[in-house]
């Protein structure tokens, strides 16, 4: 029994590229081609294919959505994206749409086949040198920072106007100790208010005790 | 000498009666009735020697030469002189000359009996030099023979009246001085008329002098704008207000044109009667700078908006052409050398095993240059900013970073995930990110760079942080000597879009550039339109 497969990419000579590839194949059937997206969704919807192999950027509706919206009216074709970027994000993104595999455009003919015949087994396929495993290290990166702490976003000057101000030192001595002008220490106290979202002394101070620059006994700690 | 016994003599009403009665009975008086009389003219006399040496005034018998015949106490303290002295003199010695003609003139009169009583105000000099101001008043006594006996002078101190008097005409003096020659324009007005006008008060009402103006109506000056105000003003004054603070008015001139002053107004007696005193000043000059002045401001100020405007413009249509000839690049020409693979693939199975080799040639060579069109392509604009947003376009840049450089590079972000922004927030983010990047890698010599992305939730601010363990530099001299158009840029980038960027540096201690661009303001508009 042959696959059935519908062809879109808006490119004519790449289309038909693919297509005389793919036609080498004894036991592959290109059932369809267009060159635009809301057509290859339709043609998946009528001929009900195998495979839609589909080109990641296309004018119009691209191959990310039209992805998407097949997995999403529940066709049984299975998507196997041809794209020219090998970035991960993009991977990922045709992925979470369900794109059953992943094929960069520079990748062999023999890739291209591999991938075609794995989707239609049911399994996931990203051509070299995407991996699952990079996709992994990707993932580790733009998952957002689980807390982010204020304080890490003040700069080392900063910091030390902060527990200077908290143990009560004014900006004109602040100013004689770190050796800079108690006009830059204004602005120092203003940014790091401003980071820390605090508006006033008061704040200032209630932000000192409980983040432990300033005891609750008066003694003033050491800056970390 | 008659006049030596002088003060023997008793008082002039004592003295008259018993007179009349020594005439009356001259013989058949009896020892009695003359002791009584001799009592009574003792009594009397003690009366006036008390009265005399009492008095809480100057008192003197002055013979009609001049000489002093009896002083009291009271002249001696004022004059300065013991009465022994005193008596050695005569009034014409211890007189200034100013008044000394019109008491001799006085004296003259007394005695020629056209008048009963001589009054005047004048001055002594006492014993130490000094001049003694006195009010005197004499008259003449005669004897029943009606010759003159003495002067009886009454004589009160005057000085301090006097130098009141000298103080307070003086300080008029000072004042009227002031007036003439003040720039400002003094003017004093009462019940709507005027009463007086300085030089610079006519010339600005274009009077040929103050004189000319007296008398004539003060609300005849005041612009018909400016009366209400003005009469309000008057009317707060007469009331009791004790100021009118300074306010621009106009006046007319007596040629008709008008006149912008600032006019203050106090209440101010003049000669004794309640008037209103004006102080004004020709500000039609200052009037004229300011409105150029304003003028010229709203000018830069349109100035500064367009270059603002086309400052963005240029910024936005910079993106446009670099997504342009990036889509360009990609799509397009790497399409064309996609087929052009695919064709040699083909080519080179169809063919013998002799164009094999070359084919394979021509497929490498193919693929080298694929991969640096998409290498350009995404230099001048990652196409993963437009497909997928910041953080993949950000995660992109710094895997590429990481690959060129030896940098440590740790990035943190909060909010982002999954999140997209306007086209123009996410350009901005990425390309301050970009140029603060590059700046690391160029002149920092850091061994870590951390990066901080977060959205701020309290304002929907996005926050870009970018700090390095570096060189450091001086920020101002920096941005002085107008070597750091890669800060200019991102600090105008960030300004485009209302935001705040920050750079802090010490030498030796790193860099941390710090950028914050609002959300709200910008999450509805669109610069770059989505493919």
């Amino acid at each position: 029994m042959s696959i059935r497969i519908v062809l879109a990419d808006d490119h004519r000579i790449v289309r038909e590229g693919f297509r005389a590839l793919l036609d080498a194949q004894k036991d592959f059937e290109v059932v369809g081609e267009t060159g635009d997206g809301l057509e290859a969704i339709r043609l998946v919807d009528k001929l009900k294919p195998d495979v839609l192999l589909v080109d990641m950027m296309m004018p119009g509706l691209n191959g990310l959505e039209v992805t998407r919206q097949i997995t999403q009216r529940g066709l049984p074709a299975k998507v196997v994206i041809l794209s020219m970027h090998s970035n991960e994000a993009y991977v990922l993104e045709a992925m979470k749409n369900g794109a059953a595999a992943y094929v960069l455009k520079d990748a062999t003919s023999t890739e291209l086949i591999r991938a075609v015949r794995e989707a239609v087994a049911g399994r996931r396929y990203l051509s070299p040198p995407l991996s699952e495993r990079a996709i992994e290290v990707y993932l580790q990166k733009a998952r957002t920072t689980e807390t982010l702490d204020r304080y890490e976003t003040l700069t080392t000057r900063e910091r030390e106007v902060l527990h200077l101000s908290a143990e009560g030192h004014t900006n004109a001595e602040i100013a004689a100790r770190l050796f800079i002008s108690p006009r830059t220490v204004e602005t120092h106290r203003a940014n790091l208010m401003h980071k820390l979202g605090l508006r006033t002394h008061t704040d200032l101070i209630r932000y000192a005790l409980r983040r432990g620059i300033l005891s609750m006994e008066g003694g003033s700690k050491p800056a970390e | 000498m008659k006049l030596k016994t002088a003060p023997d003599l008793q008082q002039p009403t004592t003295n008259a009666p018993a007179s009349a009665a020594e005439a009356e009975n001259p013989a058949g008086l009896q020892e009695s009735e003359f002791k009584r009389a001799e009592e009574a003219s003792r009594v009397n006399e003690a009366r006036f020697r008390s009265a005399f040496g009492f008095a809480p005034h100057g008192m003197a018998l002055v013979s009609p030469a001049g000489r002093f015949l009896q002083v009291n106490r009271f002249l001696c303290q004022m004059l300065g002189y013991s009465e022994t002295e005193l008596l050695e003199l005569r009034f014409q010695d211890i007189s200034h000359a100013d008044e000394l003609d019109a008491s001799l003139t006085g004296i003259k009169e007394l005695l020629n009996g056209r008048i009963q009583l001589f009054e005047i105000q004048k001055k002594y000099l006492h014993k130490d030099g000094h001049t003694v101001w006195a009010h005197v008043r004499s008259n003449l006594l005669r004897d029943g023979a009606g010759e003159p006996l003495y002067f009886v002078s009454h004589v009160q101190d005057i000085t301090q009246r006097k130098q009141a008097e000298e103080a307070l005409r003086q300080s008029e003096e000072r004042y009227f001085r002031l007036v003439e020659l003040s720039h400002d324009g003094i003017l004093i007005h009462s019940q709507g008329r005027l009463l007086f006008l300085n030089p610079a008060a006519a010339k600005i009402i274009g009077a040929n002098s103050p004189e000319e103006m007296i008398g004539k109506n003060v609300l005849d000056l005041v612009h018909p704008d400016s009366r209400p105000m003005v009469e309000e003003r008057i009317r707060q004054l007469s009331q009791g207000a004790t100021f009118q603070p300074s306010l621009r008015q106009k006046l007319v001139k007596l040629d008709g044109t008008e006149v912008n002053v600032e006019s203050a107004g106090v209440p101010f007696a003049f000669k004794g009667q309640p008037a209103i005193q004006v102080i004004f000043r020709d500000v039609t000059e200052i009037t004229r700078a300011e409105e150029e002045k304003n003028r010229l401001f709203r000018e830069v100020e349109a100035a500064r908006d367009e270059l603002r405007s086309l400052s963005r413009r240029l910024v936005q249509v910079q993106e446009l052409e670099r997504r342009r000839i990036a889509r360009e690049l990609h799509d397009e020409i790497g399409q064309e050398l996609t087929a052009l693979r695919l064709n040699i693939e083909q080519g080179a199975a169809a063919a013998g095993e002799a164009a094999h080799a070359s084919c394979r040639e021509a497929q490498a060579r193919v693929n080298k240059l694929l991969g640096l069109v998409r290498e350009l392509s995404l230099d001048l604009r990652p196409t993963m900013l437009d497909d997928l947003g910041l953080l993949p376009a950000l995660i992109w840049q710094f895997d590429r970073y990481a690959a060129l450089s030896q940098i440590k590079v740790q990035f943190k972000h909060l909010g982002l995930e999954g999140r997209r922004f306007s086209p123009e927030i996410e350009t901005a983010a990425y390309r301050i990110v970009q140029e603060a990047m590059t700046n690391v890698l160029r002149h920092s010599r850091a061994k870590d760079v951390n990066i901080t992305v977060w959205i701020s939730d309290q304002n929907q601010t996005l926050a870009i942080q970018i700090a390095d363990d570096g060189a450091g530099f001086d920020v101002e001299a920096s941005f002085q000597a107008g070597k750091s158009s890669g800060l200019s840029g991102m600090r105008e980038r960030a300004a485009l879009l209302g935001g705040r960027f920050m750079v802090q540096s010490v030498p030796g201690e790193g860099t941390t550039v710090t950028a914050e661009l609002p959300l709200e303001a910008n999450e509805q508009r669109s610069g770059l339109p989505a493919s």
